[in-house]
């Protein structure tokens, strides 16, 4: 399947982390279903397995968002709001949002604009600053009375971002940070299905890894693979050489650092040379931020390397990456199951260094 | 806040109307680029029976003239703030200049459509992980942003979108609330669309609808056309801000949505007549009207324009209140354009 249907679909169902079953959880393993069996666990991962025995193989997404949620309600109906997870509140003032109450089991999506006080009713002082959370609102174009009725405190808020193509193959949209990544596994899930590999392999996509990486925690522990990879976005500029910590948008990123396994990373790395796939080294010291930091001390330790796709404007309702990118992804998580898996036992643990 | 029940503009299909009014918030027309909504409006004047003309600026003259009586010229505004696409960076992004006034900090995020061909792009910025503490609290520059069209280089963006081209808000209309509208360009298409409903009126004045081109540059076509047509009166009909939301004290909301047409007496480039701002509101009160006072003399709109034409016209304007005005996504209470053109209807049928 086309990775951009997938995107344009999976993209705009809603589950910041820790509400993935709104909408995201179900959507998401829909297109794992044909390949994979699929189990979720408590935190509402998804957890999608091809083939069976040694060596397990997970390859991981998380599958969480940003998001927005309702605090309260003033006596003129406008709705206060908090944050879930690294939400960037300059990307909010004047967008267009979706409000989504539940109540008594029973579904209202309502429209709202976020709204803030206007440049002239600001201080002098106040206009040279960025709106904080706690300066806005959502309008509901309600009165106070019908917005209580209406909206329960807690209710999920939603930023439109409908999935556009670029020029270039490029694709922007809301929550490409990590679903691009999910889409990639699908893909991959539909390439692997037509070809041989060793063993198992589970792509898992994670619940909650924006508020720290708890869902990659608990499903790695739960499934014990021999080796993983995370794949999340990582962070893309204009240009044509990657500079500072970004890269361009048509290669792929494969991470170094202590936290991430040095064979497996090289295993990774050569997997794309015979592709002709375009990839850089990132670097990551310490922590990542990823799932990667999470997966990598479940159980006895887990061998893991990180790849990245370059993204543009991340954690904005116009996030932005190439299609082409993408599918190299599919390409090369493809071939690195099919060269790792026929590894012998025991081949990350020689450490003969 | 139910729909107004009205004696005249009532006599319209709604259904019909409601398409309409769609139809003038989804045309384009930045200022001094009003090709595609001037089109459309020639065509729905056409529909209705009036005499329609150009004028040197681009400026719509619908009129339906009547010999003898009184000359009213009415005024909405067809131009809508946008962006002026100046060229691009070296590695693809369009730099541009907004046209009419708009906040930076309303455009992060935000989808537009490039030039005619409505190329999709989006504004983006550094991300909340790599920005330092001052991009978080101070809002970037217009020359600090760009529009990403996924091209990668200069040459390519610039074939694709040429320097001059403009550039508006990927905002579509869309009902919501109670009674309520969301969407970009309600300043001024509100306007347009209660234009276009009173030339469905056989009125006895020599009525002269303008929709007016380049009002948020600087109110331009409103004064050459009211040069032109010489009017005994001349109403503005605008949409304007309306800051009655988010817990703000009563004196500073100006107008609020759901209380009716605003009626002003003064702003930043005029002072309304006080005899036919009189007169409006004793219309909107014997014909219940919902009517509200504009509480605020900032701003200004093409009525200063057209007071100021020829040897003078006497003017007031009438508004649709507006929240979140020159953004991508204002808010306004469909009863109160109802009300916006009830008011007008109701004071030309007995102004002969």
């Amino acid at each position: 399947m086309e990775l951009i249907k997938i995107l344009e679909d999976i993209t705009q169902k809603l589950g910041p982390s820790g509400f993935e079953g709104y909408e995201a959880a179900d959507a998401i393993a829909a297109y794992f279903k044909p390949y994979c069996e699929l189990t979720t666990d408590a935190l509402g991962s998804v957890v999608a397995r091809m083939g069976s025995g040694s060596p397990t193989i997970l390859l991981d997404a998380h599958m969480d968002e940003i998001g927005v949620i309702t605090t309260k309600v003033e006596d003129d109906g406008c709705i206060r709001i908090g944050r879930v997870g690294g939400l960037d509140p300059r990307v909010l003032p004047g967008s267009r949002v979706t409000i989504h109450a539940v109540q008594d089991g029973k579904r209202h999506d309502i429209t709202g604009v976020v709204g803030a006080l206007p440049p002239h009713l600001l201080s002098a002082e106040d206009r040279e600053k960025n709106y904080k959370l706690e300066d806005l609102f959502v309008d509901a174009g309600l009165p106070a009375d019908e917005v209580r009725r209406l909206v329960p405190v807690g209710s999920l808020v939603s930023v439109s971002g409908k999935t556009v193509t670029l020029k270039g193959n490029r694709v922007a949209s809301k929550v490409l940070d990590d679903r691009a990544a999910v889409a990639v596994l699908i893909r991959t899930a539909e390439i692997l299905s037509a070809q041989k590999f060793n063993g198992t392999v589970v792509f898992c996509a994670a619940a909650q890894e924006e508020v720290g990486g708890f869902g990659a925690m608990t499903a790695a522990y739960g499934i014990n693979p021999d080796w993983a990879v995370a794949f999340d976005l990582s962070f893309a500029t204009h240009g044509k050489e990657a500079a500072d910590g970004l890269y361009p948008l048509d290669t792929l990123t494969i991470a170094h650092g202590s936290h991430l396994h040095p064979l497996l990373t090289k295993k990774l790395e050569d997997a794309a040379k015979p592709l002709h796939i375009k990839t850089a080294k990132e670097f990551a010291a310490d922590w990542t931020g990823t799932d990667a930091d999470d997966i990598q001390t479940a159980h006895n330790g887990i061998p893991v390397a990180l790849l990245g796709v370059p993204g543009l404007y991340m954690h904005t309702p116009v996030e932005v990456v190439s299609l082409d990118a993408l599918e190299d992804a599919a390409r090369l998580l493809a071939e690195f199951v099919r060269v790792s898996s026929v590894e012998q036992e025991g081949w990350l643990t020689k450490w003969d260094d | 806040m139910g729909r107004l029940i009205t004696k005249l503009i009532s006599s319209v299909n709604e259904t019909e109307n409601t398409e309409l009014l769609k139809k003038l918030l989804e045309a384009r027309g930045v200022s001094g680029d009003e090709g595609e909504i001037r089109k459309l409006i020639r065509e729905e004047a056409e529909k209705r029976g009036a005499k329609v003309e150009f004028d040197a600026l681009g400026n719509v003259i619908a009129s339906k003239e009547k010999e003898g009586k009184k000359r009213v010229l009415l005024d909405a505004h067809m131009d809508e703030v946008g962006f002026l696409i100046t060229g691009a960076t070296g590695d693809g992004c369009l730099k541009y200049q907004p046209v009419g006034g708009i906040d930076t900090r309303v455009l992060v995020g935000r989808r537009v459509l490039v030039g005619k061909e409505k190329l999709p792009g989006v504004i983006g910025i550094t991300p909340i992980h790599l920005a330092s503490e001052s991009e978080m609290e101070t809002p970037l520059k217009h020359k600090d942003l760009a529009i990403d069209i996924g091209a990668s280089d200069k040459a390519g963006a610039e074939s694709d979108c040429a320097p001059g081209s403009t550039a508006v808000f990927d905002s579509p209309p869309e009902l919501f609330g109670q009674n309520m509208l969301v969407s970009r360009a309600l300043d001024d298409r509100v306007g347009c669309y209660t234009l276009l409903r009173i030339l469905e009126l056989d009125l006895p004045v020599s009525l002269f609808c303008v929709f007016a081109v380049q009002e948020e540059t600087g109110l331009r076509g409103a004064q050459t056309a009211a040069h032109r047509i010489r009017p005994d009166i001349g109403l503005a009909f605008e949409g304007t801000t309306a800051n009655d939301i988010g817990d703000v004290k009563h004196e500073k909301m100006v107008c609020e949505c759901g209380k009716g047409v605003a009626i002003s007496f003064m702003d930043r480039v005029s002072i309304s007549n006080p005899r036919l701002r009189a007169a409006l509101i004793e219309t909107a009160e014997a014909n219940g009207i919902p009517h509200q006072m504009r509480r605020g003399t900032a701003g200004g709109n093409d009525a200063g324009a057209i007071q100021r034409a020829a040897s003078a016209v006497p003017t007031c304007t009438l508004s649709v209140p507006v929240r979140y005005i020159h953004g991508a996504n204002g808010v306004c209470c469909l009863a109160d354009i109802d009300a916006q053109a009830e008011l007008a209807a109701q004071y030309l049928m007995k102004n002969e």
